[in-house]
């Protein structure tokens, strides 16, 4: 696979390849020293390919000065999935829910992923007690998510307890009207969710463990959360 | 492909730390504008800059961003698009989008231009595939440049690059040529040229590889293009 994926950094860089080969290669390209190499190098390449400059229509330049105007900027810092292009889809995945992200969670945890169904999970801010309370369970597994992006996130979750708890640091912030959201996936192919919001009063969130895990991802969403992951995996976990 | 690791309580249980709002910092790492650059406008300096202060809220500065670029933007919009209207929305598109991320903009990871032109190839070739559904797009006319004026008062290094990326390309075998341009221009997966083609992926993929490989070395030389 991996042997596979070096190869494809050239049709990357021309937005050529099927949504699941470009999750897979996203997931792939960042931990790769020479494959970010290659991506830069012939996104450079693919940028000047392009011979002819075309002015735009004269108005266009007052509606697009007009329409920033009503649009707000994400905060600097983290950077999903260390890789700019990825970002550049969020918005555009945020409006067409995406297989592509499905597709990068099932290639990167190994799981096969078909929604059947999703809950918004309850989460609140969690003192030091409900933690305590948690970990203390003697079936407590704490998973820890490997990401791309600065910060850490652990999952803590007890099936005696039916509660999971989202530990969060050093994340940036998801930028205004966004939240991270948790998805919870189960061999039987059902995604949950929780929400939380690093730095906004909540420092650890709990909330009910919504299914059996066998793995996490995180994505960021508007504010209230989406149905489905609707942007790039930006950290994820087998369990 | 095992990503998780059990660890310790005490390790992962940090807390975090709280983060100020995005605004307040923007407010604090305010920097020139960039009206003031004195770099050749177009450079990757001067995009550079006025990147630096589009990402702090500048819209003067972005304003100027949009002239530098949006003849380079349209150009390919309208190239993989060849609709002038859907063209024109996606070029919109293109330079909100990059408005919003633009405090994401990371320099270490390609030039201004080229995260531009990446971000506006990649939202025609959506629009493009979006649309495929509904209207049959003609192979033939895919790699036909559109009948377009090309931009008014070019400074010479822009025609010396056109130039030379075009001695670039005449490198390539055909085979390679092709490939690459049905995918770039056409908006084609490489499994798609396949089809189209009537070879093998992996060729395709090689053909494509081998092109790229053979266009950086061609235009790599150190500052010769500028």
């Amino acid at each position: 696979m991996t042997a596979e994926l070096h190869e494809l950094a050239a049709a990357y860089a021309l937005d050529a390849l099927d949504p699941d080969e470009r999750a897979a290669f996203e997931a792939h390209y960042p931990h790769c020293h020479l494959c970010s190499v290659d991506v830069v190098e012939f996104r450079d390449i693919s940028a000047r390919l392009s011979l002819d400059d075309v002015a735009p229509p004269a108005d266009l330049r007052a509606r697009v000065l007009a329409a920033i105007d009503e649009t707000p900027q994400l905060s600097s810092g983290s950077t999903p999935s260390g890789d700019e292009a990825s970002v550049t889809h969020l918005a555009d995945r945020r409006r067409r829910p995406s297989n592509t992200v499905l597709g990068a969670l099932a290639v990167a945890a190994a799981l096969i992923v078909a929604v059947v169904g999703f809950q918004i999970g309850r989460s609140t801010p969690a003192d030091d007690d409900q933690l305590a309370g948690l970990l203390a369970r003697s079936d407590v597994v704490v998973n820890t998510l490997a990401g791309d992006v600065p910060g850490t996130i652990s999952v803590a979750w007890s099936r005696s307890a039916g509660e999971l708890a989202v530990v969060a640091a050093d994340l940036g912030h998801p930028g205004d009207g966004f939240v991270y959201e948790l998805w919870l996936l189960d061999d039987t192919g059902a995604v949950a969710s929780v929400l939380f919001v690093p730095g906004d009063g909540a420092q650890t969130v709990i909330g009910d463990l919504p299914g059996e895990p066998s793995g996490w991802g995180v994505t960021i969403e508007p504010e209230g959360g989406s149905a489905t992951p609707t942007s790039d995996v930006i950290f994820i976990a087998e369990v | 492909m095992v990503m998780c690791a059990t660890v310790p309580l005490d390790v992962t249980m940090g807390f975090l730390k709280p983060i100020p709002p995005a605004g307040a910092l923007r407010g604090r790492l305010r920097i020139r504008s960039a009206a003031t650059a004195v770099d050749a406008p177009g450079s990757p300096a001067a995009l550079r800059s006025l990147m630096a202060a589009s990402a702090t809220g500048d819209r003067t500065a972005f304003a100027t961003l949009y002239d530098q670029l949006a003849p380079a933007i349209h150009g390919v919009t309208l190239r993989v698009i060849r609709d002038p209207s859907m063209a024109e929305e996606v070029t919109q598109e293109v330079f909100v989008e990059m408005w919003r991320i633009a405090p994401r903009y990371d320099a270490t990871k390609g030039s201004v231009r080229s995260w531009a032109m990446a971000i506006a190839h990649n939202r025609s070739v959506d629009r493009v595939r979006a649309e495929q559904s509904s209207r049959n797009r003609d192979e033939r006319d895919a790699l036909e440049q559109p009948s377009t004026a090309p931009a008014a008062d070019e400074p010479v290094e822009v025609e010396f690059e056109r130039q030379r990326v075009r001695r670039a390309l005449e490198l390539l075998t055909d085979t390679q040529r092709q490939a690459v341009e049905l995918a770039y221009f056409g908006g084609h997966t490489y499994r798609e040229v396949a089809l189209i083609l009537d070879v093998a992926e992996g060729t395709v993929k090689t053909r494509i590889r081998d092109g790229l490989i053979r266009l950086r070395t061609e235009l790599s030389d150190a500052g010769a293009a500028l």
